[in-house]
């Protein structure tokens, strides 16, 4: 009776401590960043821009607007000394998926290209999805003050065309008349194409 | 003149005072001197705390109708309390429960009286009330090239901090049109319709949201020059600015600012003068008054007037002190002080015109 009821505990036992350690292997160490960042660098008058797009590799393939479209942030600096102008409807944004696949169009003007989804959310989240449409440049040279000037922007990829985590991103700034390529830093490349 | 008007009301008392319905009379005719006195009293107040020196002008105030209203009140109580329903049975004075059950006709009659004064008396104040202004948001849609945002950011500060009455918040982001919504966007520019004005269009969605708007461009308005008003948005150009040479834009822009405020200040509140910025041939230098020709707007914007009209309106909707503001905003005094020139000169490397 006695061994019955210890062998009762013990398996118990095991059965719990698999269900915790499904959680653990499940979760992600909290001292190491969870993004990876996609990054690239132009030179500019007197300075230079610089582009960054941090993806969180869980969240992304899971996380839409209205199951439409998903959010990719990209911040610009500009540590140049002239102010970068930026259009909607001139610029363009396109998502690189695999080799050979074509670049997916991102949705920089959904007020003239999804007025339906533009003009269904509220105003709070228009006025933080709008495209820009300036970004100053450094302030003169002063002691103390930031060397460059830098903003966050969020760029509507439609979701239907990108399921899993982009290659990269190009990025054509009609006042700069060029096109950027924004992508993974060498050593992290490998490690994420999994 | 005091003494004179001293020894001719002693004289008055006295004569009133051998008469037999002197009794009688004396509440009624103590309660007008004191709303007399009370009115002489708040308009020395007003005249040496505001600098307002228009006896009409207090006559026709909030503060001079709520003496009135207060000392009628009093004089309409005592008036209905000669009237007493239950005085017939009056027994004598005994103790309190005695008291009131013996005086309850009285008690409710003159209770009631006094409710009806006072709720009375409390509609009149209410709606004769000064409402305090909102604040204002000032947001750019384009700054010409002669002019730096922190620069005019800095005006806008200054006059936050050099009075109480009015409050202007910077929204330091760019005015974006794609914020808009796809219907608000095609409304404010319908096809086939040439005297749209889209950045006034713009500007009223957003204070929607906003509440009270100034959008300053450096666009040319459509079918309107210097600046459209309509509501609690105000767009302010400064593509006509050439018209004040060589006055520059940051004095242009400060002396629009205060004006389109003023503006949506009073609109907000449906008090804007019906005769305001209406077309005409003549114009005497009125703050709201229509200028027939762009180039005498400079001699306007340089000898800035409020009509008696205006004051009084200002003066009811809103209060002495907030009149008094308005005149010193709109002269530019403050902008001119050695304290705001010294720091455009030195920090951000903006000289005045004159």
């Amino acid at each position: 009776m006695k061994m019955r009821s210890t062998s009762a505990a013990l398996g118990l036992l095991v059965v719990f401590g698999l269900l915790i350690g499904r959680f653990l292997w499940a979760a992600i160490p909290g001292g190491q960043s969870v993004a990876i960042d996609y990054s690239a660098e132009v030179p500019g008058a007197n300075g230079k821009y610089q582009f960054n797009i941090p993806i969180e590799p869980v969240m992304f393939p899971l996380q839409t607007i209205q199951g439409k479209y998903r959010l990719v942030r990209l911040r610009i600096s500009n540590s140049t000394t002239t102010t970068l102008a930026l259009s909607a409807d001139r610029d363009r944004f396109e998502v690189l998926l695999d080799k050979g696949a074509t670049a997916v169009a991102a949705v920089l003007n959904p007020q003239r290209l999804d007025p339906t989804f533009w003009g269904a959310i509220d105003v709070k989240t228009r006025e933080n999805l709008a495209y820009p449409i300036t970004l100053k440049g450094k302030p003169e040279s002063m002691p103390g003050l930031p060397t460059s000037e830098s903003l966050y922007m969020y760029v509507l990829v439609p979701a239907a065309q990108v399921s899993k985590l982009p290659e990269g991103f190009r990025y054509t700034i009609a006042s700069l008349s060029q096109t950027i390529e924004i992508r993974l830093p060498p050593t992290t490349r490998g490690a994420t194409a999994q | 003149m005091t003494t004179v008007l001293s020894d001719a009301l002693d004289r008055l008392l006295k004569y009133l005072e051998k008469q037999r319905y002197w009794k009688t009379i004396q509440p009624f005719f103590l309660t007008t001197f004191g709303t007399v006195a009370a009115e002489v009293a708040a308009y020395q107040y007003v005249k040496s705390q505001y600098n307002l020196t228009q006896v009409p002008l207090f006559l026709g105030s909030y503060i001079s109708t709520r003496i009135l209203v207060s000392g009628a009140a009093v004089l309409v109580l005592l008036l209905l309390f000669k009237v007493n329903p239950g005085r017939r049975n009056r027994p004598a004075p005994s103790r309190l429960v005695a008291l009131y059950r013996a005086n309850r006709t009285t008690i409710l009659y003159r209770g009631l009286l006094i409710a009806t004064v006072a709720v009375a008396s409390g509609l009149v104040f209410f709606a004769t009330s000064p409402t305090r202004a909102s604040r204002i948001t000032i947001r750019f849609f384009d700054l010409p090239s002669d002019v730096r945002s922190e620069a005019f950011t800095y005006l806008v500060y200054e006059i936050n901090r050099i009075q109480r009455q009015w409050y202007f918040d910077i929204d330091a982001r760019p005015f974006n049109t794609l914020e808009l919504s796809p219907a608000e966007y095609n409304a404010c520019n319908p096809e086939g319709y040439d005297h749209v004005q889209p950045l006034l269009c713009y500007a009223e969605r957003k204070s929607e949201s906003q509440g009270p708007i100034i959008l300053i461009t450096a666009m040319p308005l459509n079918d309107a020059y210097l600046a459209t008003h309509f509501g609690i948005a105000s767009v302010i150009t400064t593509a006509d600015a050439a018209y004040v040479a060589p006055i520059t834009n940051y004095e242009y822009l400060a002396y629009m600012t205060v004006l389109q405020s003023m503006l949506i200040q009073l609109d907000a509140q449906g008090t804007i003068p019906a005769d305001a910025f209406v077309p005409g041939p003549t114009s005497s230098g009125g703050a709201f008054e229509f200028i027939p020709a762009r180039d005498m707007f400079k001699a306007a914007m340089l000898a800035p007037r409020l009509s008696p009209a205006l004051e009084g309106q200002i003066f009811n909707r809103f209060g002495p002190g907030y009149l008094e503001v308005c005149s010193q905003l709109l002269s530019l005094d403050w902008l001119y002080a050695p304290r705001v020139r010294e720091n455009l000169s030195k920090l951000f490397g903006v000289t005045l015109s004159h």
